[in-house]
This record gives structure tokens, sequence and C-alpha cells, in this order.
């Protein structure tokens, strides 16, 4: 049987049509199937970028809180001691009889001047470590800090908390990073916000910890503050440290003031 | 008045040849459904797709004068190798847009110098029937291949069904390759009478096979919105 020129042609050419199909048809599944690939292994590079920096950001954390610790321990062990050493050499001043006045009102401008120092390195060291929040937890911390600063300032406080009880707890890491955000907070808002008036909600519902922090100052513009390389360093640290407790912040910029919403998930992690 | 009778008498033999050989009139119908889709998709361009437009209106242009020669019963295959060569040529350039190494770009210069000595060639009637032109189609189909083989070494695509180019690469893959044997054969099997079954045979399969490749041209244009909002996101 012989073919003709023709028959020959439509067959080499249907082969070849197949053989070009199947080449097209093969870029498809093999493409889709690098890119899918691609994705899985950027995703895997990226989780583990993020889990790097996380654990970084942890370690720089917990070297700050052990770096504040020995802060607060040379000062009360060894400034306050020293101060104590020298309010006892003063009060033997005091009770010496001292004919010249001028000699005694020094002495005694001395001994308070040591009664402040003393104060002073008691309050400082308190502030470094919260020994509150370590023996007691969040809500008396809390509290006590906010009675201390509306003393020294005009502003007035106002703490509510719902489904926390006074003794509740949660992991250390995240009653240590909520209470140094409340404080980060407070001290933007006493330094630029010319506020009156703070107030901070805790809630605690479905394992999540909820936290509104609002102020009825003059507000800030988040833009602005992130386009300046010196300004931000607060808000920088307070999103720094929810990263480590898988907390998010939202800012919001209402018609008075600043208003912080934060919420914390998983807050009895203990690692 | 002769002039306006002359032009209705070409009207009427395009007619004729367009009735008789309806495979002809296909394939130069084609052409314009991926131009409409080109320009409808216009604002969605991309550089290769305007290329790619600009080869179909060159295409349909270039194609136009066939069909009045045809009528006026003039000698045309001189012209039409020769525009076969030129288009083969301008498509050829497109690559010259998606490729990135400088390797591939030394390597597309070189294959588009031995396209245009080809050129040349047939411009010099030293090859009347235009028997190298599978040369061409060669040269045009391999490069295809390897932009394929380069989308798969960096697959940064995310939907390739998608992406135009793909859909335009194809349809030079496949009107490469599949008219690879046609027009390799030409050269040992059709002799000067174009009244040849042969002949005739080879550009039925030809005008099918280009009209493929348009085909996939208008799916290239119509995914362009596509990959549009793809990018987007």
């Amino acid at each position: 049987m012989k073919f003709s020129v023709e028959t020959y042609l439509i067959f080499g050419t249907s082969i070849l049509i197949f053989f070009i199909l199947a080449f097209i048809v093969f870029v498809v599944y093999y493409q889709r199937k690098q890119f899918r690939l691609e994705i899985k292994q950027n995703e895997e590079k990226q989780a583990i970028e993020l889990d790097f920096q996380k654990k970084l950001l942890e370690n720089s954390m917990e070297v700050q809180e052990i770096e504040r610790r020995r802060l607060a321990k040379d000062l009360h062990d060894e400034v306050g001691a020293l101060l104590s050493v020298l309010k006892m050499g003063n009060n033997q001043l005091v009770k010496k009889e001292v004919e010249d006045e001028s000699i005694k009102k020094l002495v005694n401008n001395n001994k308070e001047l040591i009664d402040e120092s003393i104060g002073l390195v008691r309050s400082i060291s308190k502030d470094l470590v919260p020994q509150t929040l370590e023996n007691f937890g969040l809500i008396h911390a809390i509290e006590e800090f906010f009675n201390k600063i509306e003393k020294n300032s005009s502003i007035e406080f106002k703490f509510l908390h719902k489904n926390i009880y006074e003794k509740s707890r949660f992991a250390p890491k995240v009653e240590l990073s909520v209470f140094r955000i409340i404080q980060e907070l407070s001290n933007n808002a006493l330094k630029h916000s010319e506020a009156s008036k703070i107030d901070l909600i805790l809630n605690f519902e479905n394992n999540t910890l909820f936290l509104i922090f609002a102020d009825n100052g003059v507000g800030f513009s988040m833009e602005d503050v992130l386009r300046n390389p010196n300004s931000g360093l607060g808000i920088r640290n307070i999103e720094s440290r929810l990263s480590i407790i898988h907390g998010v912040i939202k800012i919001l910029n209402p018609e008075k003031g600043t208003r912080f919403e934060i919420e914390i998930s998983d807050c009895y992690e203990k690692n | 008045m002769s002039e306006c009778m002359q032009l209705e008498q070409i009207f009427d033999e395009i007619i004729r040849i367009g009735t008789k050989y309806p495979e002809y009139a296909v394939g130069s119908l084609i052409p314009f459904f991926p131009l409409i889709m080109g320009i409808f998709t216009r604002q969605y361009r991309t550089r290769s797709s305007m290329w790619i437009l600009w080869f179909i209106i060159l295409f349909i242009v270039t194609d136009f004068p066939l069909w009045v020669t045809a009528a006026m019963k003039i000698h045309n295959l001189m012209y039409k190798h020769t525009r076969q060569f030129g288009i083969s040529i301008f498509l050829f350039l497109i690559y010259f847009i998606k490729v990135k190494h400088k390797i591939d770009k030394f390597i597309l210069i070189v294959f588009l110098g031995i396209m245009l000595i080809g050129m040349i060639i047939q411009l010099a009637s030293i090859i009347p029937k235009g028997q190298y032109q599978w040369i061409n189609g060669f040269l045009l189909g391999s490069v295809s291949v390897w932009y394929f083989v380069r989308l798969l070494e960096f697959p940064k695509i995310r939907d390739i069904l998608s992406y135009p180019f793909f859909w335009f690469n194809s349809g030079i893959l496949f009107y490469c390759f599949s008219t690879l044997l046609i027009y390799f054969f030409f050269q040992f099997t059709v002799d000067s009478d174009i009244k040849g079954r042969t002949y005739f045979m080879f550009h039925t399969f030809l005008e099918y096979l280009t009209s493929i490749m348009f085909i996939f041209f208008a799916i290239g244009f119509l995914n362009l919105k596509r990959n549009a909002q793809i990018i987007r996101k």
C-alpha cells in the first residue's frame, strides 16, 4: 500500500500538533506546580524569618528586664545602703549639740535631702521592677501605678476591669508586657496629649484580653509619627511587645484625643 | 467610469475567489477577531500585547494586496513569500521585549540575523518559492519553546492561563511547529504550477493553522483584563 504525500503530511502534522499541545499542557501543569512550590517555600522562609525576629525581640525584651532588675537591685542594695549609712551618720550629727546655728540648719537640710534621695531610689527601683505586678497581679499593679501618677499630675485616671478578678493571673510574659504597654501609653499621654482624663478598660473574654486606653487630649497623626524617625519609638516598642504575645493594636483618632484598642489572644501561654 | 468598473470587477473576482476557496477567506477574516479583541481590551494593554496587535494589523494590511493581485491575475508568489518572511521577522522581534538575560538576547540577535539574510536572499529572487521559510518557523518556534523554558525556571506568574503572553507564545509555538513540515516539504513537492492540487492542499493547511494562531492571540487579548486584575491584587 502506497501513501500519498498528502497522507504523510497530514499524519506528520497531526503528530506535531499533538506534541505541541502536549508541551503546552505540560508547561501549564509544571508552571503551576513550580509556582505553588515557590509560594510554599517563600511562606516557610517568611515564617522562619518571623520566628527568628520574634525570638530576637523576645530575647532583647528579656535582656531589658534582666538589666532593669540588676539596676533596681544595685540601686536598692548599693546606693540605698550607702544612703542609709549616710543617714545614720547624719542622725548622729543631729544628736550632737552644736552651737553654730548655720551648721545645725545644714545638718537638718542634709537629713531632708538624704530622706528624699532614699525615697527616690526606692521609687526608681520599684518602677524598674514592678514588685506589685509580680506579687499581686495586673489589677493591683495598674491601680498602684495610676494612683502614683495621679498624685503627681493633674490628670484624672479611670480604670475599669471586666471578667478579671483581683487575684486572676495571666502568663508572666503577658502581665509584664501589658503593664509596660500601659506605662508607655500613660507616659506618652502625660508628655504629649495635654489630656485631662484617661480611661483604661480591661476586659477578658474567650481567652482574649481586650484593652482600651483612651485620652481626651489633642490626639496625634500616626503618619506624622511614623514619618519622623526620631519619634514613634514608644509606639514601635508597644508593637514589638505585642508581637511577642500574639497581640494587635489599633490606633483610632476620635474627634477628641486618642484611643488605643489592644487585643491579646492566648493570655495563659507559658512560653 | 472605467476605473469604477475595474474596481467592481476586482471586487467581483475577490468574491468569486472567496466563495470558491472559503478557507482563504476564513484565513483572511480570522485576524479581525483578535484585532477587535485587542481594540476592546486596549486599556489593559501591555507592551507585548501592543506588539501583537500591530502584528495583526500588519498581517491584515499586507494580506489585502494578495487578494487584489489574485483578482487581477497578477503573479504574486514573490510578494507572498517575502511577506511571509517579513511577518515572521516582525513576530520574532516581540521576544526582544520579553527576554531579559544577556545570553538570550545574543541568541535572538543571531537568529534575527539568519532570518534577515533569508529575507535578503528571498528579495534577490534566489529562492522564488520560499524554500527556506521553514527555517524562519523553526527559529521562531525554538525561541517560543525557550521562552517557556525560562518561564518554568522562574515561575513568577500567578495564573499562567490568565497571562496573555502565555497565549501569544502558545499561538506562535503552535503556528511555527505545526506548519514546519508543510514549509519543509514545500520545496520538494510543490512545482511552479500554482494550480496544482498539492499546492492548494498545502495552502489550505496553512490557512487553518494560521487561523488557530489568531484564535490563541484572541484568547490572549481576552485575558488582558483578568491579568491586570491579578497584578493589581
